[in-house]
């Protein structure tokens, strides 16, 4: 075996050494290619969490609220919300509603959790500044018409009246949503439920449920079982359509990485072979000399194995790196490495180096070695 | 002599040239396929984000009825109030950015008395045919703008006396699909076939849904409309559009313009507003901002992935030049030998290079433009624009690479005696 | 008759190692000098620095009286292209252009190119069936003559010839040496590298060298007149 031979190696450095120039070329090509593969295959992978997150701007997609003629009480609220699959569950708020006098007039007043808004409705215009903490019961928030109607603007305070009961607020921000929201004043739900004398109770509560394989509509159903007494239902306009949205995603995602893939390789392939089909010269002279075949494909593919080995760990390495500052680029978190990058970028790394080294050399070999060697 | 030079190299060395042309071809393909991709994917994306409803909102601007709950027993204020004018709804197809309106549809909210109950009712367009000047066939309603709607049964026909019960108000009332319902209202009354039951997951599962010209009848408000919902594509929001929302006045002439003739949400808003007397328009932001978040990250990843692609590109070019420039390096020997001056050498294999960007560049064109067209069709079901500005762009970009691919080593080579590179040192 | 070549005390280093230590040399016009010694007595690297591929280290180098040893790379370049014939033991013509074109690469080089003069200097070496063929379609011998074809085109003051026939079987060596005397005869001055003694006799004057040093120079027939 001519792979055990001392000289065999000897030839394999020997050639790696006095060509480093060129090799050097390979071994970019080579290690290129491996970055590519591996950024673009592990943002692949990590592409629909991603991009699902993403979706999620668009709000609540679960909604629960009693059924006709009954009232959800925060007991049963929290009981569902225990039992929800943990890892789903990103957010979730409990609404109540009602109506409560300011000094000018009356106004539909909206207790929500405000820590949890930012996730709800992330798509919330704040004028001023988001009411972020649940404790808060000095500060509210404004519905634009409301605000409009009011002529009220952030740092204003507007004062519930009721009976003798006085509570002065100081308006931190006023938001346009577009919705019904834009008529409310917003407060901590703690507060607007003492105002309303209704402890304990909500009007609703929404969820937002990570919809990655479209479980969302499953949790619904399956709540709805486990609460007879509420109604349980996904918001269709937000949770049909992720799905739908995300598959688009990551179809277009896939198709753009089979391209870069495709053609990159290719790319590599057509550097490689150019480096290799350049040494002619040098594989019709170890065939006058009487090397086999074999022996001389076995050298020059342990050759550039071994560099595309060494690139391609590299490359994985380089393109884990690639990954992350991709990652923060575009979504400001990290791309989680799954195993079956490295496989892949291994795999069609020595592939391609294999399929580029077997065929010049072929082809350099099929031809008389006279010919080669007279400078054809 | 040096168009023979490269004439016969190419000629005669056929294998060689080629092999660099493909490479530069095949980059050339990945990165106008990209760049055709990341130019018109904000466009495609925001069509396909259209299933998420209407993004914009027109009621009248004297309107202070009390806002609906969402899942609350929906209580509206009869008392007459102002309202838009049906007539006046062609309009909204005549603003600048009417070609980016994607569909509209027109509510009026009321009640109507069944069998002593009296139920909430919306009179709306389902598919309704609209006179508007380019488009002769032109026809909109909630089926185009509210996609996420499942109904059950059939659409009601417009021009029917055909209902849409939503279905948590069908299965209280225990209403099955092809139910005969005669529903009266304060002007009249009309016998019905309940066609469909809808899940939308939102107010409209506890309403009764009729075409809008039964509902004006039925509740005596002709011509009447409490809303539209209008869905345009628009352009991520960004600190022109946020300064314009916040203080229009406070725009420059020319910013006013820019804003103006950019598919801002605000703007469309703002020229729709116009359009239709009495009204006041209004993004609906859980659909308007989220649009703008999802699409900015898709141009995003995509802008850094061409940018990704264009390196692993450039490096794959400039690396096979290297290697074919290194391999004749003799030939670069033998000229000096001749007396060439360094610019004949440079001249010619430069040329070269530049053919080879060329040639690479335009044909990857034509196949990035395929590829861009396959992505398009297999993911959108419609082509991708291939906009032309991707052709002197990829071709300017591939000649150059193949250019600075040859100059590091013919420096290089360039620095040698002649006598080096004959004799093989 | 005027000397074309003149060097005074020539030294080359190659770092520590001395290839060439003090040649004196002087080549007149017309005369056929074949420089001679055993491998790495220094005889490629006197060729070198003749035909200004290479710098000295050390000494004066006159070409044609004008002193070339401070002369900057373009104008040894011009010198080479202007005044001086190459001929290569491996003869590097490049392999995708004819015979014919190969040599007119020497005339686009040297001023403009001129198919007329370029096909009957092939001709000249007897080459004008061949002039058409690619140099892997052409024996060594024919290989051969289109580079001292390609020396000729410009009509040269100085002929160089580096192992000109060390690539070459006898009766192709022969053919080559017949064109070198016959291009001697018609007053050219040729410079000519060999350790082959054979080759040396034929020249005028033999100049021996041996580890750098020139040992030796020798009449081998009467100075042909120009």
């Amino acid at each position: 075996m001519a792979a055990s031979h001392p000289l065999f190696w000897r030839l394999v450095s020997r050639a790696l050494w006095t060509r480093r120039s060129r090799m050097l070329v390979m071994f970019l090509a080579l290690w290129v290619g491996a970055v590519i593969i591996c950024a673009l295959g592990a943002i692949y992978l990590d592409i629909d969490a991603k991009m699902s997150r993403e979706l999620r701007t668009f709000g609540a997609n679960l909604y629960v609220g009693p059924q006709a003629g009954r009232v959800l009480d925060e007991p049963s609220w929290q009981a569902l919300d225990q039992a929800l699959p943990p890892a789903s569950r990103l957010a979730a708020g409990g609404f109540v509603y009602g109506m409560a006098r300011l000094q000018q007039e009356s106004v539909m007043l909206m207790g929500a959790n405000l820590e949890s808004m930012a996730d709800l409705a992330p798509y919330w215009q704040i004028q001023g500044e988001r009411l972020a903490v649940s404790f808060d019961e000095r500060h509210a928030m404004l519905g634009k018409k409301l605000a409009q109607r009011l002529e009220l603007k952030p740092g204003d305070t507007v004062t519930l009246v009721k009976g003798s009961q006085r509570q002065d607020l100081v308006i931190k921000g006023i938001v346009e949503s577009g919705d019904s929201t834009d008529y409310y004043l917003i407060v901590n739900l703690a507060l607007a439920q003492r105002w309303l004398d209704s402890p304990h109770r909500l009007s609703h509560g929404l969820l937002s449920l990570d919809n990655q394989q479209g479980q969302v509509e499953s949790i619904a159903a399956r709540l709805q079982q486990q609460f007879p007494a509420l109604e349980v239902r996904p918001i269709r306009k937000v949770s049909a359509n992720e799905g739908a949205v995300l598959f688009k995603i990551q179809g277009l995602m896939g198709l753009i990485c089979v391209v870069i893939l495709l053609l990159s390789t290719l790319c590599v392939n057509t550097t490689l072979m150019a480096l290799i089909g350049e040494r002619a010269r040098e594989f019709a002279l170890q065939k006058a000399l009487g090397a086999s075949r074999q022996a001389i494909l076995r050298q020059i593919l342990a050759e550039t194995l071994l560099v595309a080995a060494v690139a391609a760990l590299a490359g994985l390495l380089g393109g884990a790196l690639l990954a992350q500052l991709l990652g923060q680029t575009v979504f400001s978190s990290s791309i989680g490495l799954r195993w079956p990058v490295l496989p892949l970028t291994l795999g069609i790394s020595l592939l391609v180096a294999a399929l580029a080294t077997v065929m010049p050399v072929r082809r350099a070999l099929a031809l008389e070695p006279a010919r080669v060697l007279k400078g054809e | 002599m040096l168009g023979r030079l490269i004439l016969q190299s190419w000629r005669r060395q056929h294998r060689r040239r080629l092999l660099a042309v493909i490479t530069i071809f095949l980059a050339a393909t990945l990165v106008s396929a990209l760049l055709a991709v990341s130019l018109d994917i904000g466009d495609k994306m925001a069509r396909e984000l259209k299933s998420y409803g209407a993004n914009i909102l027109i009621e009248p601007a004297s309107r202070s009825l009390l806002p609906q709950l969402l899942g609350e027993s929906v209580t509206v204020s009869l008392a007459n109030q102002d309202a838009l004018d049906e007539r006046e709804l062609p309009n909204i197809k005549d603003i600048f950015w009417r070609n980016n309106i994607m569909g509209f549809a027109p509510e009026l909210d009321g009640e109507l008395i069944w069998q002593g109950q009296r139920l909430p009712v919306l009179g709306t367009f389902f598919d309704q045919p609209i006179a508007v000047p380019d488009e002769p066939d032109y026809h909109t309603g909630q089926r185009s703008i509210s996609p996420y709607w499942q109904v059950q049964g059939a659409w009601p026909q417009d021009a029917q006396p055909q209902l849409l019960a939503g279905q948590a108000l069908a299965s209280r009332l225990h209403w099955q699909v092809g139910e005969q319902l005669t529903l009266a209202g304060p002007a009249g009354s009309h016998a019905f076939t309940l066609v469909g039951l809808l899940h939308s997951g939102g107010k409209e599962d506890e309403q009764l849904l009729l075409p809008l010209a039964f509902a004006q009848q039925l509740l005596g408000r002709p011509q009447q409309v409490d809303r539209v919902r209008v869905s345009a594509l628009t352009v991520p929001e960004n600190s022109l559009s946020r300064k314009a929302r916040e203080d229009m006045d406070a725009l420059s002439a020319e910013e006013y313009d820019l804003w103006y003739c950019t598919a801002y949400v605000s703007s469309i808003a703002h020229q729709l507003e116009d359009a239709l007397s009495g009204s006041a328009v209004r993004p609906i932001w859980q659909v308007a901002a989220s649009e703008g978040v999802v699409i900015q990250k898709i141009q995003l990843l995509l802008a850094v992935v061409t940018l990704v692609a264009l390196l692993a590109a450039a490096m794959g070019i400039a690396s096979l030049m290297t290697s074919n420039l290194l391999e004749r390096a003799k030939e670069i020997g033998l000229m000096k030998a001749l007396g060439a001056e360094l610019w004949q050498i440079g001249l010619l294999f430069y040329a070269e290079a530049a053919l080879c960007g060329l040639l690479g560049g335009l044909l990857g064109c034509l196949a990035g433009s395929g590829c861009a067209w396959l992505i398009g069709q297999s993911l959108f079901g419609t082509p991708l624009a291939f906009n032309l500005i991707v052709v002197p762009v990829v071709v300017l970009l591939s000649m150059v690479i193949a250019l600075l691919g040859t100059w590091f080593p013919a420096r290089q080579i360039a620095r040698l005696y002649p006598v080096e590179v004959l004799h093989g040192r | 008759m005027s000397l074309v070549i003149e060097t005074r005390q020539l030294s080359k280093h190659f770092g520590k190692v001395t290839a060439l230590d003090g040649i004196n040399l002087q080549i007149r016009q017309g005369e056929f000098v074949a420089i001679m010694g055993a491998s790495g007595s220094g005889k490629s690297t006197l060729m070198n620095l003749l035909t200004c591929m290479d710098t000295l280290s050390d000494g004066q180098l006159l070409l044609g009286g004008v002193d070339a040893s401070s002369f900057d790379e373009d104008q040894r370049r011009r010198f080479r292209a202007d005044r001086m014939g190459l001929v290569f033991q491996q003869f590097h013509l490049i392999p995708y252009l004819s015979a014919l074109e190969n040599v007119m690469l020497a005339q686009h080089y040297h001023s403009v190119v001129d198919e007329a003069a370029a096909r009957a200097v092939l001709a000249q070496v007897g080459l004008e069936h061949r002039m058409d063929h690619l140099p892997r379609q052409l024996s060594g011998g024919e290989q051969q003559r289109v580079c001292i074809a390609r020396a000729l085109v410009n009509a040269p003051e100085i002929l160089f010839a580096d192992e000109p026939t060390g690539n070459l079987d006898e009766q192709n060596e022969q053919l080559v040496l017949g064109l070198l005397q016959q291009l001697h005869r018609a007053g050219h001055t040729i410079v000519m590298v060999t350790h082959n003694p054979e080759l040396g006799a034929m020249a005028d004057r033999v100049i021996r060298l041996q580890h750098g040093h020139l040992v030796q120079e020798e009449v081998a027939y009467a100075p042909v007149v120009a």
